[in-house]
């Protein structure tokens, strides 16, 4: 049985411009377009997309924040639109970043408050909260001021936040942004736990290497659209014969990519990225094995560092699927 | 049950928040008690009477208590969503989102309380004790009454700043048109004739009206109209609030302006 629905799903945003003479214009923002998917009872279903794709949109209509403008989405079996009330006793919501708690009072007074306010009783909140405490972590921080918490224990109170009526979906929306990468990795280990729990799970994300290692399923959003949907080996597959060369320029010229995208003919992807002086360039191709003896010799031996070759992962396949072929620079 | 956790929860929150922050001593304490001082150096120069006096130490106190409620239902849907980044949670919890806001407010109220206190001790220093609460169980019931009341009459001002933001800006004008309605600081008397017929309409008049009649020893009948008017008032005030709140709610649903505001 699916736990979420989502059929069709649209939504736009009305906002004014600043316009000549400092008129306002209105001006509309789609920021979904018809997306559809399903996620089944107990499954970790992943949306992965660019800044701005539709991921949080899609999390705040399924938390019942927002109404879609068309389509329909259901959450256990009741309506987004008309049944909030209903769905919001049974979900947990995780927006990412630190926001969201207050400073000012313990990691015991914030839990007690949500407490509160999905109604549980004392005795059960009394139960709860060194529960889901003990579970991320951070029993012996209960007292402390949540302002002195860094940001991935922060992060760790929000999940805590969000288990505290024992819900049976969670949306989790960027989990892990701004987070170092040992703050990152306890989050995952958290959310993989969850999982193992029982619990529904729709985690939203920009790090492909997440949504690889915890998700059963993918969806890959762009501009408001869904643009595939499978599981992260299904989605590495999706590109078989491209192979990933990363090369190290040690001394950066015009023209270089212009000979790069050459080289690796029409469907060639290239990224770019500075690196002190040098610049990363990260090509996908299907001609990778004899590229690689080709690129010295293009762009002048003294000018190339280490060349590297290699399958493509999820985020490779990902680039590839957002961006299209020629489409990644920007990346 | 739901709504009374909420209402707690919320309730003890905001008292965390805000009681002992050192920029509440201001609001809360020094403003009601300075209002209530002025007030009384003022009265001193023409009148002796205990009465008169009374009345303008509980206005300086209600005067205070009004502004840190006003503040309150104008800043706290601000504060939430952009100091804590908690409004998105609020919104989706299932406790009914007046339940939250008015127990903020009521919360607000109750550290008010402090400055009715802070004006009458500082007019009876004044006046070197010359002034006594007679009625004081009466005078205990009618503060509680007029917190209430109060606080809900700020809870309309929540919703309607959001429907009318430009509103935030004049926040000082929304505050000392009920200063006048109310009679805090002078008789309604004095006012233009058609601002007495405005007067019972704000429930700050007759918190006034109960708390100076407790103070000067209006017995439990005297003072039974002044309490089912702010009682009445009250449960009005709060209708039109929920209204107004659901609606904002609905809107903020459709429009999407949490998340792009």
């Amino acid at each position: 049985m699916n736990t979420i629905t989502v059929e069709e799903l649209q939504r736009t945003y009305a906002i004014e411009q600043r316009g000549f003479l400092g008129l306002h214009r209105p001006r509309t923002i789609e920021a979904l377009r018809g997306v559809t998917f399903t996620v089944g009872s107990g499954e970790l279903f992943g949306l992965v997309g660019p800044n701005g794709a539709g991921k949080t949109t899609i999390v705040r209509i399924l938390s019942t924040l927002l109404l879609p403008t068309q389509g329909k989405a259901t959450v256990l079996g009741y309506d987004v639109a008309t049944d909030a009330k209903r769905i919001r006793r049974r979900i947990g919501i995780l927006f990412g970043g630190e926001r969201g708690l207050y400073g000012r009072v313990s990691a015991w007074q914030n839990l007690r408050y949500f407490a509160n306010l999905y109604a549980l009783p004392t005795s059960v909140s009394s139960r709860r909260i060194p529960e889901v405490l003990g579970l991320v972590g951070l029993e012996d921080r209960a007292g402390d001021r949540v302002d002195t918490f860094s940001r991935g224990m922060k992060q760790r109170l929000h999940i805590a936040r969000c288990l505290l009526h024992e819900p049976e979906v969670l949306f989790l929306d960027e989990p892990t942004i701004g987070l170092d990468p040992t703050g990152a990795r306890e989050i995952r280990d958290l959310v993989a736990k969850l999982r193992a729990l029982g619990h529904t799970i729709l985690l939203t994300t920009h790090y492909m290497h997440e949504a690889d290692i915890l998700c059963d399923r993918v969806g890959i959003i762009n501009h408001g659209q869904l643009v595939e949907l499978a599981t992260p080996a299904e989605l590495r597959l999706r590109v078989p014969d491209l192979y990933v060369i990363e090369i190290d320029i040690l001394e950066p010229s015009p023209g270089q990519l212009d000979e790069l995208r050459r080289l690796g003919g029409p469907d060639c992807a290239l990224t770019v990225r500075d690196a002190d002086g040098h610049q990363i360039v990260r090509m996908q191709s299907e001609r990778g094995p004899a590229l690689v003896g080709e690129i010295p010799n293009a762009l002048g031996r003294n000018r190339v560092g280490l060349i590297t070759l290699r399958e493509p992962t999820l985020e490779d396949a990902y680039i590839r699927l957002v961006s299209g072929p020629a489409g990644a620079e920007a990346q | 049950m739901n709504t009374w956790r909420a209402f707690d929860g919320a309730f003890t929150m905001h008292l965390r928040l805000y009681t002992f922050r050192r920029s509440r001593f201001i609001t809360a304490i020094v403003a009601p008690a300075t209002t209530g001082a002025i007030g009384v150096l003022v009265l001193r120069t023409t009148n002796d009477s205990a009465a008169a006096f009374c009345r303008v130490l509980v206005g300086g106190g209600l005067a205070g208590m009004w502004g840190s409620l006003l503040g309150t239902a104008v800043f706290t849907l601000r504060r939430e969503r952009e100091w804590y980044g908690t409004l998105p949670l609020l919104s989706v919890v299932p406790a009914p989102v007046e339940a939250i806001f008015g127990a903020y407010l009521l919360a607000e109220a109750a550290i008010g309380f402090a400055g009715i206190v802070a004006s009458l001790l500082v007019g009876w220093g004044i006046l070197g004790g010359r002034i006594a609460i007679v009625s004081p169980d009466v005078f205990a019931v009618s503060t509680v009454l007029s917190a209430v009341s109060l606080g809900a009459l700020a809870l309309v001002f929540m919703p309607v700043v959001v429907l009318l933001p430009i509103l935030t800006r004049w926040i000082n004008m929304l505050e000392y048109p009920v200063w006048l309605l109310a009679g805090f600081l002078f008789p309604v008397a004095l006012l233009p004739g058609w601002m007495n017929h405005l007067s019972p309409l704000v429930s700050a008049y007759w918190a006034t009206e109960a708390m100076s009649g407790a103070a000067e020893g209006s017995g439990w009948s005297g003072i039974l109209p002044d309490w089912a008017s702010l009682a009445g008032l009250s449960a009005g005030y709060v209708a039109l609030s929920i209204v107004l709140l659901r609606l904002v709610v609905t809107r903020v649903r459709h429009s999407g302006a949490l998340t792009l505001g």
